[in-house]
């Protein structure tokens, strides 16, 4: 992520001026240190999934779309469906992302976003039983980066939350009375996923010993640490992730503050955009 | 085509043909069967009967003795690989960055640039596509410390120099400090932030109002607007 | 029996020879050096291009021209069930196909030893996507200011309840009787992809060529409106300098 080597001129250029700005108090784009960049959210952007979004932050584009397999419990959970998160960067998104199996990044990045969700228990899986110990919805979270302009673990689960508080999923009592479910599941009954919570993820970058928040691409090469913080709606944390560097310990409090406050901006912002909750 | 036809600029597009018989084929146009052919979309100008397309957007291709703007992103054996925003990386001999003599077994390339340094360089050989090599030896050349950069595609340095270097010298006389371009569509410069962000806004003008008419009066407005906050 | 030409209407209202809604756009994003993405139904279909650029690895370059890479691609939720991420052999063999329609357009005698990375996601799918990707990777690659002889467009026809139609929706596709995917250089009047399968007698198959053929023009004159209007965006076309 930090090789140069794999930069491009522009990229390079970018992330050379970045200090230089911050020093002054000053962000390239114009902002302000602790403002995001502006975000679009667009639900029900494909049909054919059970749920979907688009979210760009930015230049960053992330889409997320939600599908539904049967499948056999865990013997550990035989009472509770399945979540399964699965991210990729599509090639288009940057001059470095090429096709193939998913690189260390990736995977990261989806665990990330994977346990912000289960943790904050947004879905109740119960609700997800067809027979239990037995059968089982498995709830498929995909998203794709589409372009990358930074801060993807926040455009991620963006996406990924809008696309669930609108997701519409196969009823299990209906899908218990199919003989051949897998083809015909997509004909079920559909009612909504049972929300308990709306995680929200903020990450949070170091550069000169200044606080960043939602960092572009130039600003997280450039950074010196980077942190990524997710709440449930009643405020407790249920997900960090320090994606790079060292922090003080009075740092990470004074974060934990910032990320408090952005929190609930950006929740409000998805309530009204997206409603739920 | 009429004889109006002469001066007439005009957006092409890949495929399109030119079955005006007189016109002879310029850059980005080829002879097909059909007459003319443009291969490149942008901006159709025929100029004494040569048809020539100004792209929309192009990758830099260098041309000998080009100032460039370049990051270092590697090391070779006896020198730099350097990104100039080409199809390949230049490369940039030791012999060409210092002046002492280079000996790999006691030195390190690294105590002279290393990865992620911004240079200003000259273009000296362009044998080959794939094949650029810099200097970084002639006066005021060499590793650039502390300076905005602003990157636009090449095809736009046409229209912030200006006819005659009338637009490039209108701005250098509005704001305060050195402004540099470089072939490759870098501006550097060193000022300081208010007077960048006034320059930054300025090209930013131009580049999105490429083939804008009355772009220098646009251009002289904010220029003179003292009152530099940028919106984004 | 099936009813005559005229008053034969389609499961989703189309007329035989009427292609569904469709919209191009370019520019997409911005890290690409080239993009596009076509509305075609319910198709949504992006595109970007990379390059020309230093080719990887080494070994593999080509001395006397570009290597044209191309990835046609579906994204896990572009359709009803759930698409594994991981390419699958139909994706591969539409790889290379659209790979080979697009070589034959791209001058890659201009960039020895390079290579182009073409990249098309299918975001939703919808019958007819491998014509629609080629119709938007021509556009992102017009718009990387990469030269070309023409551009490539694609369209398909078929034929359902004895029909011959334009524009082969889902439905149409899993139901039909015969599916004909074309792309053509609309200029130069060449035929760069050509796949098919069902049957068809040879005067319809004349007829269907035919009618895609029809379509294609249409779609093309939708990759000039997208790129056209890309530039007048950029201000009023005015060269000289006051």
């Amino acid at each position: 992520m930090r090789d140069l080597r794999k930069r491009t001129l522009s990229d390079i250029l970018r992330i050379k001026q970045v200090s230089k700005f911050i020093r002054e108090n000053k962000r390239m784009d114009g902002r302000k240190l602790d403002e995001y960049r502006d975000i679009e959210i667009k639900t029900g952007v494909v049909k054919k999934a059970y749920g979907s979004a688009y979210v760009s932050l930015g230049d960053t584009i992330v889409i997320a779309g939600i599908h539904f397999e049967t499948g056999t419990p865990f013997s550990d959970t035989p009472d509770q469906g399945i979540l399964i998160t699965e991210g990729e960067f599509l090639p288009t998104a940057s001059f470095y992302a090429e096709p193939g199996p998913p690189t260390e990044e990736e995977i990261e990045l989806s665990r990330v976003v994977d346990r912000g969700i289960r943790e904050s228990e947004m879905i109740d899986l119960s609700k997800l039983v067809i027979t239990p110990g037995e059968k089982v919805l498995k709830l498929f979270i995909d998203f794709n980066i589409l372009n990358d302009d930074g801060n993807l673990v926040d455009a991620a689960m963006l996406a990924a939350v809008s696309a669930l508080l609108t997701t519409k999923y196969p009823n299990p009592e209906k899908v218990a009375e199919l003989e051949n479910d897998r083809a015909e599941l997509k004909d079920v009954e559909r009612i909504p996923l049972p929300i308990r919570d709306i995680p929200m993820t903020v990450t949070i970058g170091i550069i000169n010993n200044r606080y960043i928040v939602d960092p572009t691409l130039p600003e997280e090469i450039a950074a010196d640490a980077l942190l990524s913080v997710t709440h449930t709606k009643n405020d407790e944390i249920c997900a960090m992730q320090l994606l790079r560097g060292e922090l003080d310990y009075n740092q990470l409090f004074e974060i934990l503050n910032i990320v408090l406050e952005k929190n609930k901006e950006l929740r409000e912002l998805v309530l009204s955009k997206v409603g739920g909750g | 085509m009429s004889e109006e036809s002469q001066d007439e600029k005009k957006i092409v597009i890949p495929g399109e043909v030119l079955k005006d018989k007189k016109l002879r084929p310029g850059e980005k146009v080829i002879k097909t069967v059909g007459g003319l052919t443009v291969t490149t979309y942008g901006i159709l100008a025929v100029e004494r009967n040569k048809a020539t397309v100004i792209p929309y957007k192009e990758i830099y291709r260098p041309r000998k003795d080009d100032i460039v703007i370049g990051a270092v992103v590697g090391y070779g054996n006896s020198g730099w690989f350097v990104d100039i925003g080409s199809y390949t990386k230049a490369f940039l001999h030791v012999s060409e960055a210092i002046n002492e003599k280079f000996d790999s077994r006691h030195d390190e390339l690294s105590n002279y640039l290393k990865i992620g340094d911004i240079i200003l360089a000259k273009v000296t050989d362009v044998a080959r596509l794939g094949y650029f090599q810099i200097t970084i030896k002639d006066k005021g050349l060499g590793k650039i410390g502390d300076a905005f950069f602003i990157k636009v595609n090449p095809v736009k340095l046409r229209r912030i120099i200006g006819r005659k270097g009338s637009m490039i010298n209108l701005i250098k006389k509005n704001i305060n400090g050195d402004i540099i371009l470089a072939k490759n569509g870098v501006i550097v410069f060193k000022g300081d932030y208010d007077s960048y962000i006034k320059l930054k806004k300025t090209i930013k003008l131009i580049s999105e109002k490429t083939f804008a008419s009355g772009l220098t009066s646009k251009v002289s407005e904010i220029l003179s607007n003292d009152n530099t906050n940028i919106d984004e | 029996m099936s009813k005559s030409k005229e008053e034969y209407i389609r499961r989703d209202g189309r007329k035989v020879d009427e292609l569904r809604p469709y919209s191009i756009r370019t520019g997409i994003f911005k890290n690409a050096d080239g993009s596009a993405e076509i509305r075609l139904g319910g198709n949504w279909i992006v595109a970007a291009v990379y390059g020309p650029k230093e080719h990887f690895p080494k070994f593999q370059i080509s001395q006397d021209e570009a290597i044209l890479n191309c990835r046609y691609h579906m994204a896990p939720y572009s359709t009803s069930e759930r698409k594994s991420p991981k390419p699958s052999r139909r994706e591969i063999e539409l790889s290379k196909v659209i790979k080979s329609a697009l070589e034959k357009a791209v001058l890659l005698e201009a960039f020895p030893e390079m290579s182009i990375d073409v990249y098309i996601e299918v975001l939703q799918a919808e019958g007819s996507t491998r014509v629609a990707s080629i119709t938007a990777a021509s556009v992102a690659l017009a718009d990387a200011g990469i030269p070309m002889r023409d551009m490539v467009v694609g369209c398909s026809a078929g034929k359902v309840d004895g029909h011959i139609i334009l524009d082969v929706g889902e439905y149409e596709d899993k139901e039909g009787e015969a599916d004909l995917p074309i792309a053509i250089m609309p200029n130069l009047k060449k035929i760069v992809l050509l796949q098919m399968d069902g049957k068809l007698t040879h005067s319809e198959f004349r007829e269907a060529f035919e009618l895609a053929l029809k379509g294609a023009m249409q779609l093309y004159e939708a990759q000039v409106n997208a790129l056209v209007s890309k530039v007048k965006e950029m201000g009023e076309i005015e060269e000289a300098e006051e």
